[in-house]
């Protein structure tokens, strides 16, 4: 779940610096602004709620089995945040 | 990976050849291309992502706050009073495109019978709070916004009823949906709250786990349509002069590949009003908030291809008839 954290992290400074320098109105009409704003602000929130909430259990070790595929679920999906690279690739090299 | 590669070439290209001199043909249709793609790709993505942390928090909150007796008691069976719960629930909840999907997708957990919860997930982009309060604020859009919460309720009612007919549950949703037993559903080991503010805690926990578990989704949803964006023929993108037809199919499918938010392409509409017919608008914003590119892919978690197949087409005809009626009448304002 860390990784799960540092994705919204990284995803909610990505739409707040959108709107520090402007490039959102390249996207979107501004008019959603405000939208974007709070949902950046919400994910950074987020973040940390899900980093002070999962700290000590991630200390313990993740057993994978059979029997409880939802943990195993939970790693991949932590393993698998590539996907954030996309949107932050096309902002950085589209301009 | 392959997606990501592509990117990082195709926009390293264009960081180049923009700042090169020379100006070929071929340049300057490939920058407009890739120029077409980032802003398809970023517009998708941003349009959606406040309504998807929306919806994982209303699914957060009712995984961990109601039990699945409150569910079943207000959304149960298959008869018209649940789907007319489901869509008023679509009303009074500020759950928009994918959110809808990711709260329908908890109630099912839940127990809820599923015309209800498609009702909710389907007329949610059209009826939700903040796209009828934003399209009332918008000047001039407040009857097409009225009319787009009509024929949004009318689609989710006409589904839903249709849904209702089928005895097993297990033919239109995915079997990963079916109910739990009892108790919370929700629940994964480790991530209860305890103590203060525990219960807070957990929906966040479960909220921020929903949100990323559909993002990959929007991702490839945002890519799939910016690339169509980017390289269909520029005389298929609205607004297109000549025949109705050619305009109502450029008008749909343009709403499908733009997968625009039920806010953004009401402020579409409203800039490029004077361009398009009133029969390409209302096919736009129709087409847009049913069965737009990330909206497929979304209720594909949840329906199965035939009744997702029939969703699409009963969208499409519907809409083709109220675009042609609203054309006939020379639009709405």
């Amino acid at each position: 779940m860390k990784f799960s954290a540092l994705a919204l992290a990284v995803l909610g400074l990505f739409l707040l610096s959108l709107i520090w320098d402007g490039r959102l109105a390249e996207y979107i009409d501004l008019r959603q602004g405000m939208l974007v704003f709070l949902t950046g602000l919400g994910c950074v929130i987020l973040a940390q709620v899900v980093l002070s909430g999962t700290s000590r259990r991630d200390m313990e070790p993740v057993e994978i089995s059979e029997d409880n595929p939802l943990e195993g679920k939970l790693v991949w999906q932590s393993s698998s945040l590539m996907w954030l690279a996309l949107p932050l690739l096309v902002s950085l090299l589209f301009r | 990976m392959i997606a990501i590669a592509a990117v990082v070439l195709t926009g390293s290209l264009a960081r180049i050849l923009e700042t090169s001199s020379g100006k070929a043909a071929w340049m300057t249709v490939f920058l407009d291309i890739a120029h077409r793609f980032s802003v398809g790709f970023e517009r998708i993505f941003l349009e959606t992502v406040p309504f998807l942390l929306l919806g994982a928090f209303a699914s957060a909150i009712v995984a961990h706050i109601f039990t699945n007796a409150d569910i079943q008691a207000l959304f149960t069976g298959r008869t018209l009073r649940s789907v007319l719960m489901g869509i008023l629930a679509a009303v009074i909840l500020p759950v928009g495109d994918g959110g809808s999907v990711l709260l329908a997708r908890q109630l099912l957990r839940k127990g809820a019978g599923v015309p209800a919860a498609a009702g909710l997930m389907l007329a949610g982009p059209g009826v939700n709070l903040i796209a009828v309060g934003a399209g009332l604020a918008t000047d001039g859009m407040a009857g097409l916004t009225g009319m787009r919460f009509a024929a949004a309720v009318l689609f989710a009612l006409v589904f839903g009823l249709i849904l209702s007919q089928e005895n097993e549950p297990e033919r239109l949703i995915c079997t990963k949906l079916q109910p739990v037993a009892a108790g919370n559903s929700a629940s994964l080991p480790g991530l209860e709250g305890t103590g203060r503010g525990g219960t807070a805690k957990t929906v966040a926990l479960t909220a921020a786990r929903e949100f990323l578990e559909f993002m990959p989704l929007l991702v490839m949803a945002a890519f799939i349509g910016a690339l169509l964006q980017a390289l269909i023929p520029d005389g298929w993108i609205p607004p297109i002069p000549g025949s109705v037809p050619g305009q109502f199919a450029g008008a749909g499918l343009w709403a499908v590949l733009t997968a625009q938010s039920a806010v953004g392409d009401l402020y579409t509409i409203q800039a490029g009003s004077s361009s398009w017919t009133a029969g390409a608008q209302w096919m736009y914003l129709l087409v847009g908030m049913a069965v737009d590119i990330k909206l497929i892919l979304f209720y594909g978690r949840i329906f199965r291809r035939k009744a997702l197949l029939y969703w699409i087409l009963l969208v499409l005809s519907m809409s083709m008839l109220a675009s042609l009626a609203i054309g006939m009448v020379g639009g709405v304002n």
